[in-house]
């Protein structure tokens, strides 16, 4: 079978599994786009994997964007690419989950590799994994605050965290000390003076009148 | 009496079910776990009966600045991921970023692209399996090797004027032309190599040493590395058939004849052997790539997209307006999701850009191969011994900045 015939007989077979509950189903730069409710993510992945004609057994990537505001309905899209070794062919499908912290069920039941991405996923996009054997922060230290990826987290971060000079980094929680962001000088208070701002400095109450 | 409470007490506390089990961190600033990881293991003996993975020691953020970059900038970025075959990750982002634009690059810049994919496999290899030496022992391979590598420098250097940090080509094309001596560069540089690999192969591949401490350790099924998502050589190392150069043809690498290398069992030596011997297949696809380099423009007709020559802004109005919108305003691809991936010499490096039609893309995802590797790391080092896990740690090649972005 050929690529174009294979991707055919995806979309009907999606279209049958996801039935009405489908929000789109289209082909995007060559490869075929699932987009389903929160409630078929798991179910997809499980049919992915376990049918008998396509074998969905390559796990490649998951990974989720914030659509902030953008729409009303929904927030976040999680997005997972999976390829069947069998056909070499690869799909994607994206679940949408409404809510500020959203929950939703784990995929590494079916796949093992999800384990990390999820994990990264939770660390910065505040995404919960129900089910998940370690679902804590992966990247950003345990006690960070905030999910960086957010399109409501300033790219400078929230806190500035210092680590105090000579503490024992213990091995189950790291003491930081966050402490708000200080705003920064304006430009020119950051330039070293020149001499002649030096020199007149004493000039300068008297300039206005003040002595 | 006394004698008979002491008895009892010494009994009581050496007879406990559990064996007193050893807690050792290995890494996260060790010699030989090659960049910051950490692995906290329980040991017994010397066997490693629990193993825990910790990174997040080199984080940068990458995915969130490069929210705040434009097409181009984000090649530099991509720099910083694998340091030792960035021109990989350069060629990865601008083949996602054209793809997303649609663009069509000439022919002499995808043949110029798999020369640079290719020589990166090569180094990257080259250092890979050198380091694996090294972790066993055995030093001298290791030079004979980065003479090599410090020879490929030279002529990276040449083409960008970087060693590590190369920000290899634009989006639309390459950044500027090609060098006058660049092909005899390239076959001047291939020419001692299969000497040099030859002579590696007499130092490690049939070592009795070497032979003992890699075969049969931390093997990989199949199916299990399918589900882990392993790509690149440690996949092809279980025999699994996957190589995204024949498979997703990029580039025009469907002009070039070459045999994808498969191991059986998926061991430490398999990861080795398969990289000893892609990098003679490079050596082969460079060299077709050489010899029928064709003529023409360097970067693709896209005006709007592709900065024009210098001296055209100078001396030409429309030059000067594309100049200006460019800088000014950005690319502005249109509103659409893509995912292009890569064989990176370290496996499949995807590119998952989502596009608001804005000069930035809204959400970029690197999928870097190397997170896949390294979370099947906890399964393969327990049971095994802790000499192994360094072998382990060596042989899967995971390069910290790539893993943690």
């Amino acid at each position: 079978m050929t690529r174009d015939e294979l991707n055919a007989k995806l979309k009907e077979d999606l279209a049958t599994l996801a039935g009405d509950k489908a929000i789109s189903l289209e082909m995007n730069y060559g490869m075929l786009v699932l987009t389903i409710p929160a409630e078929l993510h798991h179910k997809v992945a499980e049919w992915a994997y376990n049918d008998e004609f396509w074998q969905f057994n390559h796990f490649i990537d998951i990974t989720a964007v914030d659509y902030l505001k953008l729409h009303d309905d929904y927030r976040f899209e999680l997005v997972v690419h999976l390829r069947s070794h069998k056909h070499n062919l690869k799909f994607r499908y994206k679940t949408r989950l409404a809510g500020d912290d959203p929950s939703i069920a784990t995929l590494t039941d079916v796949y093992a590799g999800a384990s990390w991405t999820e994990r990264e996923i939770w660390d910065f996009f505040g995404i919960n994994f129900t089910g998940h054997p370690r679902m804590t922060r992966i990247l950003s230290p345990d006690d960070f605050v905030g999910y960086p990826l957010r399109k409501d987290f300033p790219v400078k971060g929230q806190h500035r965290g210092t680590f105090p000079r000579g503490t024992v980094v213990s091995n189950k929680r790291r003491e930081a000390v966050t402490s708000p962001q200080t705003k920064p000088k304006p430009a020119d208070q950051m330039l070293p003076r020149t001499p002649w701002e030096i020199r007149r400095e004493p000039l300068r109450g008297k300039e206005n009148g003040n002595a | 009496m006394l004698k008979q409470v002491i008895d009892r007490a010494i009994a009581e506390h050496f007879q406990t079910d559990e064996k007193e089990l050893y807690d050792l961190n290995l890494g996260p600033s060790h010699p030989a776990t090659h960049g910051i990881l950490e692995n906290r293991v329980k040991l017994d003996g010397e066997r490693i009966v629990k193993c825990e993975a910790h990174i997040g020691y080199c984080h940068r953020s990458f995915e969130k600045l490069s929210e705040h970059y434009s097409y181009n900038q984000v090649i530099t970025i991509t720099d910083r991921m694998n340091y030792v075959s960035s021109m990989a990750n350069n060629i990865g982002w601008t083949l996602a970023a054209e793809k997303l634009l649609g663009i069509e690059v000439p022919k002499l810049v995808q043949y110029v692209r798999v020369i640079m994919l290719e020589l990166n496999r090569i180094i990257d290899h080259l250092i890979r399996t050198g380091i694996l030496g090294v972790d066993a022992g055995a030093y001298t391979g290791f030079l004979y090797f980065m003479e090599q590598r410090e020879r490929a420098y030279k002529i990276i250097e040449r083409m960008t004027g970087a060693r590590l940090t190369t920000t290899f080509g634009r989006v639309g094309g390459l950044d500027k032309p090609l060098y006058p001596e660049f092909k005899e560069d390239i076959l001047e540089w291939l020419k001692p190599l299969p000497k040099v690999i030859k002579e590696f192969h007499t130092l490690l591949t049939r070592n009795r040493i070497f032979i003992e401490r890699t075969r049969d350790v931390s093997p990989m099924t199949e199916a299990r590395a399918l589900e882990y998502g392993f790509t690149g050589p440690n996949l092809r190392a279980t025999g699994c058939n996957y190589d995204l150069r024949k498979h997703e043809p990029y580039s025009s690498y469907e002009d070039f004849d070459f045999k994808v290398i498969l191991g059986t069992t998926g061991d430490v030596y398999d990861r080795y052997m398969v990289c000893m011997d892609e990098m003679v297949e490079s050596i082969k696809i460079i060299e077709q790539a050489v010899n029928n380099l064709p003529d023409g423009p360097y970067h693709a007709d896209v005006p709007e997209i592709f900065l024009p020559e210098k001296k055209d802004v100078y001396s030409n109005m429309e030059a000067m307006i594309y100049h200006f919108k460019i800088i000014m305003h950005g690319i502005n691809p249109p509103v659409g999701e893509v995912y292009q991936a890569v064989e990176s010499p370290n496996g499949e490096l995807g590119f998952y850009a989502v596009s608001d039609g804005g000069p930035n893309p809204y959400r970029l995802h690197f999928r870097s191969p190397c997170l896949y590797y390294y979370q099947a790391i906890e399964e393969m080092l327990e049971g095994g011994l802790i000499a192994d896990a360094i072998m382990t740690m060596s042989s899967i090649n995971v390069i910290a900045g790539e893993l943690e972005r």
